[in-house]
Protein backbone atom coordinates (compact mmCIF):
# COMPACT_ATOMS: atom_id res chain seq x y z
CA UNK A 1 0.00 0.00 0.00
CA UNK A 2 3.11 2.50 0.65
CA UNK A 3 3.70 1.76 -2.96
CA UNK A 4 1.01 2.62 -4.13
CA UNK A 5 0.66 5.34 -6.94
CA UNK A 6 -2.24 8.33 -6.09
CA UNK A 7 -3.21 10.79 -8.64
CA UNK A 8 -5.33 13.33 -6.99
CA UNK A 9 -7.60 14.78 -9.65
CA UNK A 10 -7.81 18.85 -9.17
CA UNK A 11 -10.08 21.03 -11.09
CA UNK A 12 -7.13 22.62 -13.07
CA UNK A 13 -4.77 19.29 -13.77
CA UNK A 14 -3.47 16.50 -11.46
CA UNK A 15 -0.89 15.52 -8.48
CA UNK A 16 1.03 12.60 -9.38
CA UNK A 17 2.64 10.75 -5.84
CA UNK A 18 4.37 7.94 -4.91
CA UNK A 19 5.61 6.70 -1.71
CA UNK A 20 3.12 9.09 -0.25
CA UNK A 21 4.21 11.91 -1.12
CA UNK A 22 8.29 11.62 -1.29
CA UNK A 23 7.97 11.72 -5.07
CA UNK A 24 5.12 14.42 -6.23
CA UNK A 25 4.27 15.73 -9.44
CA UNK A 26 2.14 18.76 -10.42
CA UNK A 27 0.54 18.59 -13.69
CA UNK A 28 -1.45 21.54 -14.73
CA UNK A 29 -3.41 22.57 -17.77
CA UNK A 30 -6.17 20.63 -19.80
CA UNK A 31 -6.43 18.18 -21.94
CA UNK A 32 -3.68 16.57 -20.42
CA UNK A 33 -3.72 12.54 -20.85
CA UNK A 34 -3.06 11.40 -17.25
CA UNK A 35 -2.37 7.97 -18.96
CA UNK A 36 0.63 9.17 -20.62
CA UNK A 37 1.29 11.53 -17.83
CA UNK A 38 1.74 8.76 -15.33
CA UNK A 39 3.68 6.16 -17.75
CA UNK A 40 5.87 8.54 -18.07
CA UNK A 41 5.92 9.19 -14.27
CA UNK A 42 6.52 5.76 -13.65
CA UNK A 43 9.28 5.38 -16.36
CA UNK A 44 11.14 8.87 -14.69
CA UNK A 45 11.06 7.85 -11.15
CA UNK A 46 11.55 3.90 -11.41
CA UNK A 47 8.32 2.84 -10.06
CA UNK A 48 7.38 -0.93 -10.68
CA UNK A 49 3.74 -0.56 -9.68
CA UNK A 50 0.45 -0.38 -11.57
CA UNK A 51 -2.08 0.06 -9.44
CA UNK A 52 -3.28 3.87 -8.49
CA UNK A 53 -5.49 5.39 -6.22
CA UNK A 54 -7.45 8.56 -7.28
CA UNK A 55 -8.47 10.56 -5.15
CA UNK A 56 -10.16 13.06 -5.94
CA UNK A 57 -10.08 17.03 -4.60
CA UNK A 58 -12.27 18.11 -1.96
CA UNK A 59 -13.67 21.04 -4.09
CA UNK A 60 -14.60 18.57 -6.65
CA UNK A 61 -16.65 16.47 -4.41
CA UNK A 62 -20.60 16.69 -3.30
CA UNK A 63 -20.49 15.82 0.82
CA UNK A 64 -23.99 15.39 1.95
CA UNK A 65 -25.07 14.21 5.57
CA UNK A 66 -28.87 13.52 5.59
CA UNK A 67 -30.16 11.77 8.59
CA UNK A 68 -33.73 9.16 7.93
CA UNK A 69 -35.85 7.22 10.30
CA UNK A 70 -35.49 4.27 11.65
CA UNK A 71 -38.15 2.90 10.24
CA UNK A 72 -36.99 3.61 6.55
CA UNK A 73 -38.28 1.15 4.49
CA UNK A 74 -35.38 1.11 1.41
CA UNK A 75 -32.16 3.17 2.98
CA UNK A 76 -30.60 2.79 -0.31
CA UNK A 77 -33.57 3.91 -2.29
CA UNK A 78 -34.08 6.74 -0.18
CA UNK A 79 -30.23 7.75 0.05
CA UNK A 80 -31.17 8.02 -4.54
CA UNK A 81 -33.60 9.74 -4.06
CA UNK A 82 -32.12 12.56 -1.58
CA UNK A 83 -28.74 13.04 -4.23
CA UNK A 84 -31.63 13.11 -6.58
CA UNK A 85 -32.68 16.16 -4.95
CA UNK A 86 -30.07 17.90 -3.37
CA UNK A 87 -27.07 16.76 -6.26
CA UNK A 88 -26.67 20.05 -8.78
CA UNK A 89 -26.77 17.65 -11.47
CA UNK A 90 -28.88 14.18 -12.37
CA UNK A 91 -28.17 11.84 -10.20
CA UNK A 92 -27.09 8.86 -12.92
CA UNK A 93 -24.13 11.60 -13.87
CA UNK A 94 -22.66 10.95 -10.25
CA UNK A 95 -20.73 8.65 -8.75
CA UNK A 96 -21.29 8.24 -4.87
CA UNK A 97 -20.79 6.33 -2.15
CA UNK A 98 -21.73 6.69 1.47
CA UNK A 99 -21.81 5.20 5.27
CA UNK A 100 -24.41 4.63 7.50
CA UNK A 101 -23.86 4.85 11.16
CA UNK A 102 -27.36 3.86 13.32
CA UNK A 103 -28.29 6.47 15.93
CA UNK A 104 -30.62 6.33 18.97
CA UNK A 105 -33.51 7.63 16.84
CA UNK A 106 -32.29 8.33 13.38
CA UNK A 107 -29.82 6.99 10.78
CA UNK A 108 -27.20 9.24 9.62
CA UNK A 109 -26.08 9.07 5.98
CA UNK A 110 -23.07 10.76 4.67
CA UNK A 111 -22.75 10.98 1.30
CA UNK A 112 -19.70 11.72 -1.19
CA UNK A 113 -20.48 12.26 -4.88
CA UNK A 114 -18.60 13.66 -7.94
CA UNK A 115 -19.51 14.21 -11.58
CA UNK A 116 -19.04 11.14 -13.05
CA UNK A 117 -17.43 12.51 -16.36
CA UNK A 118 -14.91 14.26 -14.40
CA UNK A 119 -13.42 10.70 -12.75
CA UNK A 120 -14.80 8.50 -16.13
CA UNK A 121 -12.10 9.57 -18.53
CA UNK A 122 -9.28 9.85 -15.82
CA UNK A 123 -9.92 6.04 -15.42
CA UNK A 124 -10.41 5.31 -18.79
CA UNK A 125 -7.40 6.62 -19.77
CA UNK A 126 -5.23 4.88 -17.13
CA UNK A 127 -6.62 1.88 -17.88
CA UNK A 128 -5.98 1.84 -21.77
CA UNK A 129 -2.57 2.59 -20.69
CA UNK A 130 -2.03 -0.75 -18.43
CA UNK A 131 -3.11 0.98 -15.07
CA UNK A 132 -5.20 -0.62 -12.47
CA UNK A 133 -7.29 1.43 -10.50
CA UNK A 134 -7.92 -0.02 -6.99
CA UNK A 135 -10.29 3.01 -6.11
CA UNK A 136 -11.77 6.74 -6.36
CA UNK A 137 -11.76 8.37 -3.25
CA UNK A 138 -12.76 11.62 -1.74
CA UNK A 139 -9.24 13.77 -1.12
CA UNK A 140 -10.09 13.35 2.97
CA UNK A 141 -9.51 9.60 2.72
CA UNK A 142 -6.08 9.96 1.90
CA UNK A 143 -5.28 11.30 5.31
CA UNK A 144 -7.39 8.39 7.58
CA UNK A 145 -4.56 5.98 8.68
CA UNK A 146 -4.21 3.43 11.48
CA UNK A 147 -2.46 6.17 13.38
CA UNK A 148 -5.79 8.09 14.46
CA UNK A 149 -7.91 4.91 15.14
CA UNK A 150 -8.37 5.20 18.54
CA UNK A 151 -8.62 9.58 18.57
CA UNK A 152 -11.67 12.21 17.97
CA UNK A 153 -9.98 14.65 15.54
CA UNK A 154 -11.31 16.86 12.65
CA UNK A 155 -9.47 17.47 9.31
CA UNK A 156 -9.67 21.10 8.06
CA UNK A 157 -8.68 20.95 4.47
CA UNK A 158 -8.78 24.72 2.59
CA UNK A 159 -9.65 25.27 -0.85
CA UNK A 160 -12.62 27.50 -2.39
CA UNK A 161 -14.29 26.70 0.91
CA UNK A 162 -12.54 25.62 3.56
CA UNK A 163 -14.01 22.57 4.73
CA UNK A 164 -13.61 20.52 8.20
CA UNK A 165 -14.13 16.60 8.68
CA UNK A 166 -14.62 15.26 11.66
CA UNK A 167 -13.97 11.87 12.81
CA UNK A 168 -14.14 9.53 15.33
CA UNK A 169 -11.56 7.35 14.87
CA UNK A 170 -11.62 6.44 10.98
CA UNK A 171 -14.99 6.83 10.46
CA UNK A 172 -16.36 10.53 9.36
CA UNK A 173 -18.85 12.02 11.58
CA UNK A 174 -19.37 15.25 10.07
CA UNK A 175 -18.14 17.20 7.07
CA UNK A 176 -18.90 21.01 8.16
CA UNK A 177 -18.25 24.04 5.02
CA UNK A 178 -16.58 27.75 6.79
CA UNK A 179 -17.22 30.64 5.27
CA UNK A 180 -14.67 33.20 5.48
CA UNK A 181 -10.72 32.31 6.59
CA UNK A 182 -10.74 34.05 9.73
CA UNK A 183 -11.03 30.45 11.89
CA UNK A 184 -8.69 29.49 14.35
CA UNK A 185 -8.19 26.05 15.79
CA UNK A 186 -9.97 27.22 19.01
CA UNK A 187 -13.03 27.96 17.63
CA UNK A 188 -13.04 24.95 15.24
CA UNK A 189 -12.50 22.79 18.34
CA UNK A 190 -15.65 24.51 20.01
CA UNK A 191 -17.68 24.41 16.70
CA UNK A 192 -16.81 20.44 16.33
CA UNK A 193 -16.43 19.26 20.02
CA UNK A 194 -13.15 17.84 19.06
CA UNK A 195 -9.83 18.67 20.73
CA UNK A 196 -7.17 17.35 17.72
CA UNK A 197 -7.51 19.58 15.20
CA UNK A 198 -5.02 19.07 12.33
CA UNK A 199 -4.56 21.04 8.77
CA UNK A 200 -3.62 19.90 5.40
CA UNK A 201 -1.75 23.61 5.11
CA UNK A 202 -1.48 24.57 8.80
CA UNK A 203 -0.91 28.70 8.37
CA UNK A 204 2.08 29.67 10.16
CA UNK A 205 2.00 30.71 13.72
CA UNK A 206 -1.51 28.76 14.36
CA UNK A 207 -2.28 26.32 16.44
CA UNK A 208 -3.59 23.71 14.19
CA UNK A 209 -1.22 20.82 14.15
CA UNK A 210 -0.01 19.40 10.77
CA UNK A 211 -2.23 17.09 9.26
CA UNK A 212 1.42 15.72 6.60
CA UNK A 213 2.51 13.30 8.81
CA UNK A 214 -0.41 11.13 8.04
CA UNK A 215 0.47 10.70 4.87
CA UNK A 216 3.74 8.65 6.08
CA UNK A 217 1.18 5.58 6.52
CA UNK A 218 -0.84 4.06 4.50
CA UNK A 219 -4.18 5.05 4.29
CA UNK A 220 -6.95 2.99 5.17
CA UNK A 221 -9.79 3.58 2.30
CA UNK A 222 -12.43 1.91 4.03
CA UNK A 223 -14.82 4.55 3.49
CA UNK A 224 -16.42 6.24 0.43
CA UNK A 225 -14.94 4.33 -2.26
CA UNK A 226 -16.85 6.11 -5.25
CA UNK A 227 -15.23 3.77 -8.01
CA UNK A 228 -17.96 2.03 -10.01
CA UNK A 229 -18.35 -1.58 -10.25
CA UNK A 230 -17.61 -1.91 -13.62
CA UNK A 231 -13.85 -0.52 -13.28
CA UNK A 232 -13.39 -2.49 -9.76
CA UNK A 233 -10.99 -4.94 -10.32
CA UNK A 234 -12.15 -7.88 -8.51
CA UNK A 235 -10.78 -8.53 -4.99
CA UNK A 236 -8.58 -11.72 -5.85
CA UNK A 237 -7.15 -11.56 -2.17
CA UNK A 238 -10.43 -11.52 -0.73
CA UNK A 239 -11.84 -14.72 -2.74
CA UNK A 240 -8.36 -16.39 -2.17
CA UNK A 241 -8.78 -15.44 1.11
CA UNK A 242 -12.67 -16.65 1.46
CA UNK A 243 -11.97 -19.55 -0.32
CA UNK A 244 -8.90 -20.54 2.15
CA UNK A 245 -11.36 -19.51 5.16
CA UNK A 246 -13.84 -22.43 3.54
CA UNK A 247 -11.16 -24.23 2.53
CA UNK A 248 -9.88 -24.33 6.25
CA UNK A 249 -13.86 -24.42 7.67
CA UNK A 250 -14.06 -27.93 5.27
CA UNK A 251 -10.84 -29.46 6.66
CA UNK A 252 -11.21 -28.56 10.12
CA UNK A 253 -14.72 -30.19 9.85
CA UNK A 254 -13.71 -32.78 7.98
CA UNK A 255 -11.19 -33.76 10.91
CA UNK A 256 -13.61 -33.52 13.52
CA UNK A 257 -15.47 -36.13 11.34
CA UNK A 258 -12.62 -38.47 10.83
CA UNK A 259 -11.76 -37.79 14.94
CA UNK A 260 -15.13 -38.57 15.95
CA UNK A 261 -15.94 -41.57 13.09
CA UNK A 262 -12.56 -43.20 14.67
CA UNK A 263 -13.34 -42.99 17.56
CA UNK A 264 -16.52 -44.29 16.42
CA UNK A 265 -15.02 -46.78 14.59
CA UNK A 266 -13.34 -48.31 17.21
CA UNK A 267 -15.77 -48.33 19.81
CA UNK A 268 -17.74 -50.12 17.30
CA UNK A 269 -15.23 -52.66 16.85
CA UNK A 270 -14.56 -52.97 20.36
CA UNK A 271 -18.31 -53.58 20.81
CA UNK A 272 -17.80 -56.32 18.12
CA UNK A 273 -14.80 -58.05 19.53
CA UNK A 274 -16.74 -57.96 23.20
CA UNK A 275 -19.82 -59.40 21.40
CA UNK A 276 -17.89 -62.14 20.15
CA UNK A 277 -16.25 -63.29 23.77
CA UNK A 278 -19.41 -63.11 25.65
CA UNK A 279 -20.46 -66.20 24.98
CA UNK A 280 -16.74 -67.28 25.86
CA UNK A 281 -17.20 -65.53 28.86
CA UNK A 282 -20.27 -67.00 30.27
CA UNK A 283 -18.77 -70.74 29.67
CA UNK A 284 -15.87 -69.80 31.98
CA UNK A 285 -19.15 -68.64 34.16
CA UNK A 286 -20.80 -71.80 34.00
CA UNK A 287 -17.35 -73.74 33.95
CA UNK A 288 -16.75 -71.81 37.35
CA UNK A 289 -20.25 -72.81 38.99
CA UNK A 290 -19.57 -76.58 38.36
CA UNK A 291 -15.95 -76.37 39.69
CA UNK A 292 -17.20 -74.59 42.84
CA UNK A 293 -20.00 -77.54 42.89
CA UNK A 294 -17.53 -80.54 42.13
CA UNK A 295 -15.49 -78.58 44.64
CA UNK A 296 -18.04 -79.22 47.65
CA UNK A 297 -18.92 -82.54 46.98
CA UNK A 298 -15.81 -83.23 46.75
CA UNK A 299 -14.68 -81.58 49.95
CA UNK A 300 -17.69 -83.51 51.32
CA UNK A 301 -17.20 -86.72 50.57
CA UNK A 302 -13.48 -85.69 51.95
CA UNK A 303 -14.83 -84.50 54.97
CA UNK A 304 -17.02 -87.57 55.76
CA UNK A 305 -13.39 -88.91 57.05
CA UNK A 306 -12.04 -92.82 57.70
CA UNK A 307 -14.26 -95.24 59.89
CA UNK A 308 -12.58 -95.78 63.27
CA UNK A 309 -10.76 -98.88 63.78
CA UNK A 310 -12.82 -100.65 65.86
CA UNK A 311 -10.79 -103.97 65.94
CA UNK A 312 -7.89 -101.91 67.05
CA UNK A 313 -9.86 -100.10 69.93
CA UNK A 314 -11.26 -103.68 71.30
CA UNK A 315 -7.79 -105.04 71.00
CA UNK A 316 -6.31 -102.38 73.04
CA UNK A 317 -9.60 -101.67 75.34
CA UNK A 318 -9.11 -105.30 76.22
CA UNK A 319 -5.67 -105.72 76.79
CA UNK A 320 -5.80 -102.61 79.18
CA UNK A 321 -8.83 -103.89 81.12
CA UNK A 322 -7.73 -105.72 84.56
CA UNK A 323 -8.07 -109.63 84.45
CA UNK A 324 -10.55 -109.23 86.71
CA UNK A 325 -12.80 -107.05 84.94
CA UNK A 326 -16.14 -108.19 83.12
CA UNK A 327 -17.82 -105.90 80.91
CA UNK A 328 -21.47 -105.81 80.49
CA UNK A 329 -21.61 -103.63 77.82
CA UNK A 330 -19.32 -101.64 75.16
CA UNK A 331 -20.46 -98.41 73.46
CA UNK A 332 -18.61 -96.35 70.89
CA UNK A 333 -19.17 -93.37 69.32
CA UNK A 334 -17.24 -91.95 66.25
CA UNK A 335 -18.27 -88.56 66.35
CA UNK A 336 -17.20 -87.76 69.87
CA UNK A 337 -14.58 -90.90 69.92
CA UNK A 338 -15.95 -91.92 72.98
CA UNK A 339 -16.13 -94.77 74.11
CA UNK A 340 -18.14 -95.58 77.07
CA UNK A 341 -18.09 -99.27 78.86
CA UNK A 342 -20.14 -100.77 81.74
CA UNK A 343 -19.38 -103.87 83.44
CA UNK A 344 -18.27 -104.36 87.08
CA UNK A 345 -14.31 -105.06 88.61
CA UNK A 346 -12.45 -105.66 92.01
CA UNK A 347 -10.58 -102.74 92.31
CA UNK A 348 -11.62 -99.64 90.36
CA UNK A 349 -8.26 -97.91 91.10
CA UNK A 350 -6.24 -100.37 89.11
CA UNK A 351 -8.68 -100.75 86.12
CA UNK A 352 -8.73 -96.67 85.80
CA UNK A 353 -5.51 -96.81 86.23
CA UNK A 354 -4.98 -98.89 83.36
CA UNK A 355 -7.30 -97.36 80.61
CA UNK A 356 -5.54 -93.83 81.28
CA UNK A 357 -3.67 -95.32 78.62
CA UNK A 358 -6.35 -95.49 76.24
CA UNK A 359 -7.50 -91.95 76.72
CA UNK A 360 -8.75 -89.33 79.21
CA UNK A 361 -10.71 -91.55 81.57
CA UNK A 362 -14.06 -90.07 83.80
CA UNK A 363 -15.97 -92.40 86.03
CA UNK A 364 -19.32 -91.86 85.45
CA UNK A 365 -21.25 -93.82 88.34
CA UNK A 366 -19.67 -96.54 90.81
CA UNK A 367 -21.83 -99.28 93.13
CA UNK A 368 -20.25 -101.71 94.85
CA UNK A 369 -22.08 -104.77 95.55
CA UNK A 370 -20.54 -108.46 96.99
CA UNK A 371 -17.25 -106.88 97.21
CA UNK A 372 -16.86 -106.04 93.58
CA UNK A 373 -17.05 -102.24 92.14
CA UNK A 374 -20.06 -101.62 89.27
CA UNK A 375 -19.06 -99.05 86.99
CA UNK A 376 -20.03 -97.12 84.22
CA UNK A 377 -16.82 -95.38 82.53
CA UNK A 378 -16.08 -92.90 79.70
CA UNK A 379 -13.11 -92.59 77.95
CA UNK A 380 -12.14 -90.06 75.37
CA UNK A 381 -9.43 -91.73 73.18
CA UNK A 382 -6.42 -90.03 72.08
CA UNK A 383 -6.36 -88.40 69.07
CA UNK B 1 -25.87 -1.09 30.33
CA UNK B 2 -26.09 1.95 29.21
CA UNK B 3 -22.73 2.89 28.14
CA UNK B 4 -23.11 -0.43 26.24
CA UNK B 5 -25.89 0.77 24.47
CA UNK B 6 -24.47 3.76 23.57
CA UNK B 7 -21.49 1.39 21.77
CA UNK B 8 -24.14 -0.69 20.34
CA UNK B 9 -25.25 2.44 18.66
CA UNK B 10 -22.32 4.05 17.55
CA UNK B 11 -20.84 1.01 16.25
CA UNK B 12 -23.18 -0.96 13.17
CA UNK B 13 -24.86 -3.22 15.93
CA UNK B 14 -26.50 -5.41 13.79
CA UNK B 15 -23.03 -7.05 12.61
CA UNK B 16 -21.39 -6.42 16.64
CA UNK B 17 -24.58 -8.60 17.58
CA UNK B 18 -24.67 -11.42 14.64
CA UNK B 19 -20.66 -11.41 14.89
CA UNK B 20 -21.23 -12.21 19.11
CA UNK B 21 -24.14 -14.79 18.10
CA UNK B 22 -21.79 -16.96 15.86
CA UNK B 23 -19.04 -16.48 18.49
CA UNK B 24 -20.98 -17.62 20.65
CA UNK B 25 -22.50 -20.12 18.52
CA UNK B 26 -18.81 -21.12 17.77
CA UNK B 27 -18.09 -21.56 21.56
CA UNK B 28 -21.17 -23.56 22.56
CA UNK B 29 -20.36 -25.49 19.58
CA UNK B 30 -16.78 -26.36 20.23
CA UNK B 31 -17.86 -26.93 24.15
CA UNK B 32 -20.28 -29.72 22.64
CA UNK B 33 -17.72 -31.21 20.86
CA UNK B 34 -15.40 -31.49 23.18
CA UNK B 35 -17.93 -32.75 25.71
CA UNK B 36 -19.18 -35.20 22.89
CA UNK B 37 -15.57 -36.27 21.88
CA UNK B 38 -14.37 -36.98 25.87
CA UNK B 39 -18.14 -38.89 26.18
CA UNK B 40 -16.97 -41.05 23.34
CA UNK B 41 -13.40 -41.35 24.70
CA UNK B 42 -14.73 -42.76 27.90
CA UNK B 43 -16.85 -44.95 26.70
CA UNK B 44 -14.26 -46.45 24.71
CA UNK B 45 -12.10 -46.55 27.37
CA UNK B 46 -14.49 -48.57 29.69
CA UNK B 47 -14.78 -51.02 26.51
CA UNK B 48 -11.60 -51.77 26.04
CA UNK B 49 -11.50 -52.59 29.73
CA UNK B 50 -14.12 -54.49 29.27
CA UNK B 51 -12.62 -55.99 26.23
CA UNK B 52 -8.91 -56.69 28.46
CA UNK B 53 -11.22 -57.87 31.49
CA UNK B 54 -13.21 -60.18 29.05
CA UNK B 55 -10.04 -61.08 27.18
CA UNK B 56 -8.06 -62.19 30.79
CA UNK B 57 -11.37 -64.28 31.30
CA UNK B 58 -11.34 -66.57 28.55
CA UNK B 59 -7.47 -66.90 28.34
CA UNK B 60 -7.99 -69.11 31.48
CA UNK B 61 -10.90 -71.11 29.67
CA UNK B 62 -8.28 -73.61 29.17
CA UNK B 63 -6.90 -73.77 32.82
CA UNK B 64 -10.49 -73.90 34.08
CA UNK B 65 -11.10 -76.68 31.83
CA UNK B 66 -8.01 -78.56 32.85
CA UNK B 67 -9.09 -78.20 36.61
CA UNK B 68 -12.68 -79.09 35.65
CA UNK B 69 -11.37 -82.61 34.10
CA UNK B 70 -9.44 -83.63 36.99
CA UNK B 71 -11.94 -82.35 39.71
CA UNK B 72 -14.62 -84.18 37.82
CA UNK B 73 -11.90 -87.09 37.40
CA UNK B 74 -11.88 -86.80 41.14
CA UNK B 75 -15.12 -87.03 41.38
CA UNK B 76 -16.17 -89.87 39.44
CA UNK B 77 -13.59 -91.65 41.51
CA UNK B 78 -15.04 -90.84 44.66
CA UNK B 79 -18.54 -91.59 42.85
CA UNK B 80 -17.72 -94.74 42.26
CA UNK B 81 -18.16 -95.27 46.49
CA UNK B 82 -21.61 -94.19 46.43
CA UNK B 83 -24.83 -95.97 45.55
CA UNK B 84 -26.50 -94.28 42.35
CA UNK B 85 -29.85 -94.23 40.98
CA UNK B 86 -32.68 -92.16 39.99
CA UNK B 87 -35.11 -93.44 43.30
CA UNK B 88 -34.00 -92.81 46.77
CA UNK B 89 -36.25 -95.56 48.00
CA UNK B 90 -34.24 -97.86 45.50
CA UNK B 91 -31.16 -96.67 46.83
CA UNK B 92 -32.40 -97.03 50.14
CA UNK B 93 -33.36 -101.17 49.54
CA UNK B 94 -29.90 -101.93 47.81
CA UNK B 95 -27.81 -100.58 50.26
CA UNK B 96 -30.47 -102.64 52.85
CA UNK B 97 -29.60 -105.25 50.69
CA UNK B 98 -25.56 -104.80 50.51
CA UNK B 99 -25.23 -104.79 54.48
CA UNK B 100 -27.43 -107.77 54.96
CA UNK B 101 -24.77 -109.61 52.62
CA UNK B 102 -22.06 -108.53 54.50
CA UNK B 103 -23.86 -109.70 57.69
CA UNK B 104 -24.81 -113.18 56.68
CA UNK B 105 -21.15 -113.64 54.80
CA UNK B 106 -19.98 -112.67 58.47
CA UNK B 107 -22.09 -115.62 59.98
CA UNK B 108 -24.02 -113.15 62.23
CA UNK B 109 -27.47 -113.59 62.94
CA UNK B 110 -29.41 -110.36 61.61
CA UNK B 111 -32.20 -109.23 63.81
CA UNK B 112 -33.28 -105.69 62.45
CA UNK B 113 -32.86 -102.95 59.80
CA UNK B 114 -34.06 -99.22 60.26
CA UNK B 115 -33.33 -97.01 57.52
CA UNK B 116 -33.36 -93.28 58.41
CA UNK B 117 -34.36 -91.06 55.32
CA UNK B 118 -32.24 -87.67 55.50
CA UNK B 119 -32.79 -85.02 53.30
CA UNK B 120 -30.56 -84.53 50.23
CA UNK B 121 -27.63 -82.50 51.05
CA UNK B 122 -26.39 -80.24 47.54
CA UNK B 123 -26.69 -80.80 44.39
CA UNK B 124 -23.34 -82.29 42.55
CA UNK B 125 -21.18 -80.58 39.58
CA UNK B 126 -23.76 -78.48 38.08
CA UNK B 127 -25.62 -81.66 37.10
CA UNK B 128 -29.15 -82.82 37.86
CA UNK B 129 -27.41 -84.67 40.66
CA UNK B 130 -27.66 -84.40 44.59
CA UNK B 131 -25.60 -85.93 46.93
CA UNK B 132 -27.75 -87.99 49.46
CA UNK B 133 -27.40 -89.90 52.85
CA UNK B 134 -29.30 -92.36 54.78
CA UNK B 135 -28.80 -93.41 58.39
CA UNK B 136 -29.23 -96.86 59.06
CA UNK B 137 -29.74 -98.02 62.46
CA UNK B 138 -29.19 -102.10 62.42
CA UNK B 139 -29.16 -105.02 65.26
CA UNK B 140 -27.71 -108.74 64.79
CA UNK B 141 -26.41 -111.36 67.00
CA UNK B 142 -23.42 -113.32 66.66
CA UNK B 143 -20.01 -114.48 68.20
CA UNK B 144 -16.83 -111.74 68.82
CA UNK B 145 -14.92 -113.36 65.76
CA UNK B 146 -18.44 -112.80 63.42
CA UNK B 147 -18.48 -109.36 64.75
CA UNK B 148 -14.98 -109.22 63.78
CA UNK B 149 -15.79 -110.39 60.20
CA UNK B 150 -18.45 -108.35 59.95
CA UNK B 151 -16.58 -104.90 60.25
CA UNK B 152 -13.83 -106.60 58.24
CA UNK B 153 -16.29 -106.45 55.28
CA UNK B 154 -17.43 -103.75 55.98
CA UNK B 155 -14.28 -101.94 55.90
CA UNK B 156 -13.68 -104.00 52.70
CA UNK B 157 -16.98 -102.50 50.91
CA UNK B 158 -16.57 -100.64 47.70
CA UNK B 159 -19.32 -98.88 48.72
CA UNK B 160 -19.17 -95.78 51.18
CA UNK B 161 -20.50 -96.45 55.08
CA UNK B 162 -19.60 -94.66 57.95
CA UNK B 163 -19.88 -96.12 61.44
CA UNK B 164 -20.82 -93.68 63.87
CA UNK B 165 -21.90 -95.80 66.61
CA UNK B 166 -21.93 -99.42 68.39
CA UNK B 167 -22.76 -100.84 71.10
CA UNK B 168 -22.16 -104.41 72.28
CA UNK B 169 -23.54 -105.94 74.64
CA UNK B 170 -23.31 -109.59 75.70
CA UNK B 171 -26.46 -112.14 74.86
CA UNK B 172 -26.88 -115.51 75.67
CA UNK B 173 -23.83 -117.44 76.66
CA UNK B 174 -21.01 -116.73 74.29
CA UNK B 175 -22.88 -114.54 71.56
CA UNK B 176 -23.18 -110.78 71.54
CA UNK B 177 -26.27 -108.51 71.16
CA UNK B 178 -24.52 -105.61 68.55
CA UNK B 179 -26.27 -102.86 67.78
CA UNK B 180 -24.24 -100.47 65.02
CA UNK B 181 -25.41 -96.51 63.64
CA UNK B 182 -24.64 -96.47 60.10
CA UNK B 183 -24.30 -93.77 57.73
CA UNK B 184 -24.66 -94.44 53.97
CA UNK B 185 -24.03 -92.39 51.02
CA UNK B 186 -25.76 -91.89 47.62
CA UNK B 187 -26.06 -89.76 44.18
CA UNK B 188 -29.38 -89.89 43.03
CA UNK B 189 -29.35 -88.64 39.37
CA UNK B 190 -32.21 -87.25 36.89
CA UNK B 191 -32.95 -89.67 34.42
CA UNK B 192 -31.59 -87.71 31.61
CA UNK B 193 -28.03 -87.82 33.44
CA UNK B 194 -28.81 -91.57 34.09
CA UNK B 195 -29.58 -91.87 30.09
CA UNK B 196 -26.39 -89.72 29.34
CA UNK B 197 -24.54 -91.68 31.93
CA UNK B 198 -25.30 -94.96 30.46
CA UNK B 199 -24.82 -93.91 26.77
CA UNK B 200 -21.13 -93.65 28.06
CA UNK B 201 -20.46 -89.96 28.75
CA UNK B 202 -21.49 -89.67 32.63
CA UNK B 203 -19.21 -90.70 35.60
CA UNK B 204 -21.77 -92.87 37.26
CA UNK B 205 -23.92 -95.68 37.02
CA UNK B 206 -27.90 -96.36 38.59
CA UNK B 207 -27.86 -99.59 40.66
CA UNK B 208 -30.61 -102.22 39.76
CA UNK B 209 -33.55 -101.97 41.85
CA UNK B 210 -32.78 -105.20 44.19
CA UNK B 211 -35.98 -105.25 46.33
CA UNK B 212 -35.50 -105.19 50.21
Amino acid sequence: MMEALEVIILADGFVLSHARGRIREELRGEDLDIGQELTAFREKHGIGRRGVNLFVAEDLVYGLALELPLRTPDIKGAISLQLGLLLPFPEEEALSSFTIVRQADVYRVTIFAVRARLAASVIEELVEDGFTVKGLYPENQRYVTARMRRQKWALVMPGRQTKVLVFNGTSLQNRLLIVGDKFTSEKISELCGVELILHTDPPTGSSFVDAQPLLTEAPLLREFNLLPDSYRRPDYLKMVLVAMLALNLLAFAGAIWVRFDHLGNQIKRTEGEVAQLLPQVAEVDKTRVKIKKVEEFVTTMTNIGKNPDLIAIMSALTSNLPDDAYLDQFKYDSKSRLVAIIGYANDLTVLTGKLQKLGEVRLKSTTRRKDRFYFQVEIALHE
Amino acid sequence: MNSISRIMHRRNSRGLLLGVVVLLALIKLGFWLQESYQADQAELASRKASLARYQKLTGQIPELSRQLRLLNDRREKLAKYLFTGSNEENIISAMQLDIQAMVSTAGLEPESFRPLKQKNSQQVGGESSALGEVAIKASFNGTLAEYQAFLAELYRSPKMYKIEAVTLTPFKKSDLKILIDLRGYFLITAPDVVAAAEGGGGASKPVKDSGT
